[in-house]
């Protein structure tokens, strides 16, 4: 990042209400757990405004996925901190999970039954095919602008595989992030490196 | 006094000692209550089934019912969530420092490039989890809905919002 660039964040404010509205718009509509925020992450943080590169948010998932505690409160903090610093972390954190308190605090208080309502199941049938439709969708970006050379296509290949496979068989998703750590750092400390980082895009250049 | 504490540490616990995401903390809680007996565990069946129908992060969703259950009240359930938050933000400050200050080291550059591209892989299977309780592969107008809302996301520049308002819509009109 440019000098000229820095000094022009400096200068504009900080956008906390931005980032606190992008994220009440996440946290809303997330059904079905932290993953699902990815690409709403994508869309809002990298296409609606340009917060973070689209080949950045591949690491800020993966860093958020690799911490303990909630991946949706993790990746919040860390878009919101790279954003706006520390106000920009409590921010995206208070969107992401403001919508999710009131939401959860009615529902338990007045009304009791609510995930058995016949109109939210019908309406929850609707909405997991879609979010698992994003979320597959989100995978396809991550892919097109993460997985550039060989190392990287190798690990991609084995985590969907493994996810699946630990998915079927209820293992904790974390060792596939903890394997594919060792194997980064294989492909990249050792000789192999000279294969794993060549590309195997044809031209394209520099996206 | 003492139901509060309880329930501040226990969710800190989760929030420090659960890696894996949502089903991760989900496990840990059912473990957790069944040595302390905070709340019976056929509450702890509802708030987390209720949480799970619910948008947002799965671990503030039970922190808010198990609070509430745990001290017939509010109190509870802002005790639980300052649980669940404070590790958040600690950890994650010193993790984004951290790899901010090592971002050059050959190691934290190695283990992110192997986790990057790791992270579909992750997505892969919690998009399994998802469509597989749901029972979507049964459906075939739950399959084309999939289907549509991968294209449409990827193809065009329609937020995500109204695709899962639509999906209610159908959901409401259609999946009975």
């Amino acid at each position: 990042m440019n000098t000229e660039n820095t000094e022009e964040k400096k200068k504009k404010k900080k956008p906390l209400l931005a980032l606190f509205i992008a994220f009440a718009k996440i946290g809303t509509f997330a059904f079905g757990g932290g993953y699902v925020m990815v690409p709403m992450i994508q869309k809002e943080a990298s296409e609606t405004h340009d917060w973070v590169a689209k080949d950045k948010i591949g690491e800020v998932i993966s860093i958020s996925s690799s911490m303990p505690g909630a991946i949706a409160m993790n990746s919040s903090v860390y878009v919101g901190y790279i954003v706006g610093g520390f106000s920009g972390a409590l921010a995206a954190l208070m969107g992401c999970i403001l919508p999710a308190i009131i939401l959860a605090f009615c529902c338990t208080v007045f009304l009791s039954g609510f995930q058995s309502n016949s109109y939210v199941i019908s309406a929850l049938k609707g909405i997991v095919p879609v979010v698992t439709g994003l979320m597959l969708a989100a995978m396809y970006k991550l892919f097109k602008s993460n997985v550039k050379d060989y190392g990287s296509l190798i690990i991609c290949g084995f985590s969907i595989v493994a996810g699946v496979i630990l998915t079927i068989y209820k293992v904790n998703i974390i060792f596939v992030l903890l394997f594919s750590a060792l194997i980064g750092l294989f492909f990249s400390l050792t000789s192999i490196s000279l294969f794993a980082k060549k590309t195997f895009l044809k031209k394209e250049g520099t996206e | 006094m003492n139901v509060l504490i309880s329930v501040f540490t226990l969710f800190v616990k989760l929030g420090v000692f659960s890696f894996g995401g949502g089903y991760a903390i989900m496990s840990l809680l059912f473990v957790e209550n069944s040595i302390h007996e905070i709340v019976t565990e056929n509450q702890l069946t509802s708030i987390v089934a209720l949480a799970q129908s619910l948008p947002g992060p799965f671990a503030i969703n039970t922190a808010i019912g198990y609070g509430f259950y745990a001290t017939n009240g509010p109190l509870g359930s802002l005790v639980a969530v300052l649980g669940i938050v404070i590790p958040c933000l600690i950890i994650m400050f010193l993790v984004i420092h951290f790899v901010e200050a090592f971002k050059h080291n050959k190691i934290i550059r190695g283990i992110i490039y192997g986790i990057t591209p790791a992270v579909i892989g992750v997505i892969g299977g919690a998009a399994y989890k998802l469509m597989d309780t749901s029972h979507v592969f049964a459906d075939i107008v739950q399959i084309l809905l999939v289907a549509i809302s991968l294209v449409l996301f990827v193809k065009t520049k329609i937020h995500p919002i109204f695709l899962i308002l639509a999906g209610g819509i159908i959901g409401i009109l259609l999946l009975k």
